[in-house]
């Protein structure tokens, strides 16, 4: 018999997984059954692990959900080098570009904690110049389709115009 | 030293207080930081501020640390820092940054009494002062970047530090540190978290940074306290004309005791300095006013003490304090 997984080598383990009731049987080649004894001990690690301070946050099903199909594309930060699943045991950002690169994971714990994810307070004037310009284009933009839709072409004309020159402020700020 | 002056409000608020959590960009936090990190931090914010003193920590031993602590210059996680870590103050101590503490950068402002509105506008006036040099961490929907996600948004953190004997004699505290937690309202004791609210003395902050911003955080914040120092002085007020002369024989008998005892602990020492501060609110004393009764209590808080007077033993310690009491309060 094959291996049920890779479908190339002899199946040479049998494996019974019993989760929520519902019965699994599995026969697989010896290095597929390693990779999944593998991840089967890394999700429980994590489960242990995550007993600290944040665990209430993580251990939600739709976060399991997500971990594991992140398990298959984990991330990882350029600046801080943290990883998917070292993020996932601190339960903290290890500098600002996490919040970005783990924005899916804060989601659900920020809400937790604040009642919202949306900040609504001060913006620094530099950086926020540019954050300011952004959030301008995607109003413009979303405008003109309305124009468009409505066949408003000469509004359309100076929306354009208008993003253009935008685009052009935004691309001198980056530089 | 301005903590010890009186404030408005100062019969129930000690001290108002705003604290605004940075980061540096591209700098890594906390336990992923290099030497080299924690060095940029400092240089960056120091150069920002030419106008400030710079206090380095790293000569600094435990005491030193915990001193600038108890008049609040440095917060008690400073104290065990192991990284490269000091402050920055102005002259008169009522602005302070704390570098490379849980955040980067922790923007202090601090004043007598109840006056939040005031220490936002000095902590904001600071942070637009570095910004003008420093690029923070910030992002379009989170906001403020900070190392513990319980910051972020707002980076904001607004405290004011209330007297509250008679609320606690009463047994209502338990209740209102409830309500005030399900209004995102944290209650802690006086030095800030973990420790516990001797001499009854509470530090009421908001818990919730991201969502609302700076102005509706301290408006919600500034209307509770409010609150709260009506209901204290209500409650003041009943418990004395209900019991007059039991009120004001304990009062004095706690007076008694924190000017002639020979040997005080901190922990016994607080809770008589509240008896007297309260009777000194409700004209039961009348011979010593709040500042000089607050310059006291500051000047024997334990690493004070050690600090100034060349201490080693706590036996010398509780027998410094009894003495410096009964001269300054007899």
């Amino acid at each position: 018999m094959k291996c049920q997984k890779c479908k190339v080598n002899e199946a040479t383990t049998h494996i019974t997984q019993v989760i929520n009731g519902t019965k699994t049987e599995m026969y697989l080649c010896r290095d597929c059954a390693n990779e999944n004894q593998e991840l089967f001990d890394f999700n429980k690690s994590l489960e242990q692990e995550f007993d600290s301070l944040f665990s209430g946050f993580w251990n939600s099903p739709q976060l399991a959900m997500s971990k594991a199909q992140n398990l298959s594309s984990p991330k990882k930060c350029d600046i801080c080098g943290m990883s998917t699943s070292e993020f996932l045991r601190q339960g903290k950002p290890g500098c600002s570009n996490c919040y970005t690169v783990f924005a899916d994971y804060l989601l659900r714990p920020l809400k937790q904690i604040h009642g919202s994810t949306h900040h609504n307070g001060k913006t620094p004037s530099r950086s926020g110049k540019f954050i300011r310009l952004r959030e301008q284009i995607d109003k413009l933009e979303t405008k003109l389709s309305r124009a468009i839709l409505e066949q408003n072409f000469e509004e359309a004309a100076v929306l354009r115009d208008r993003i253009k020159e935008l685009r052009e402020n935004q691309d001198r700020e980056e530089k | 030293m301005w903590y010890t002056k009186f404030g408005p409000s100062g019969d129930i608020v000690l001290s108002s207080r705003v604290r605004l959590a940075r980061n540096i960009r591209n700098i890594p936090f906390g336990t992923k930081m290099s030497e080299k990190d924690q060095f940029m931090v400092m240089e960056k914010t120091r150069a920002a501020l030419p106008d400030m003193t710079f206090i380095d920590f790293s000569a600094m031993s435990p005491v030193e640390r915990q001193a600038l602590s108890e008049c609040h210059l440095t917060s008690p996680d400073m104290i065990e820092n192991k990284k490269k870590c000091g402050i920055l103050t102005n002259s008169d101590c009522t602005e302070c940054i704390m570098l490379n503490e849980e955040d980067h950068i922790r923007i202090q402002a601090m004043t007598p009494g109840f006056d939040l509105d005031l220490c936002f506008e000095k902590a904001n006036r600071l942070d637009d002062l570095l910004e003008k040099s420093v690029d923070f961490g910030f992002h379009p929907t989170f906001g403020y970047l900070t190392c513990c996600p319980t910051n972020v948004g707002t980076g904001m953190r607004a405290s004011v530090m209330m007297h509250l004997p008679a609320l606690t004699e009463l047994g209502r505290m338990e209740g209102i540190i409830r309500s005030l937690s399900k209004l995102g309202i944290t209650v802690r004791g006086l030095y800030g978290e973990g420790s516990r609210a001797y001499g009854n003395i509470y530090q009421i902050s908001n818990q919730v940074t991201l969502g609302s911003s700076e102005e509706e955080i301290l408006e919600k914040l500034s209307r509770l306290v409010n609150d709260i120092i009506e209901k204290e002085r209500e409650a003041g007020r009943s418990l004395y004309s209900r019991n007059k002369f039991h009120f004001e024989d304990k009062i004095m008998r706690s007076y008694g005791i924190l000017t002639n005892a020979r040997i005080l602990s901190s922990k016994e020492a607080m809770n008589l300095f509240s008896d007297v501060r309260w009777g000194i609110n409700l004209g039961i004393i009348k011979n010593i006013n709040l500042e000089s009764l607050s310059k006291v209590f500051y000047d024997t808080l334990p690493a004070t003490l050690v600090k100034n007077h060349n201490i080693s033993t706590a036996l010398e310690r509780d027998l410094k304090r009894a003495e410096l009491i009964c001269e300054n309060l007899k």
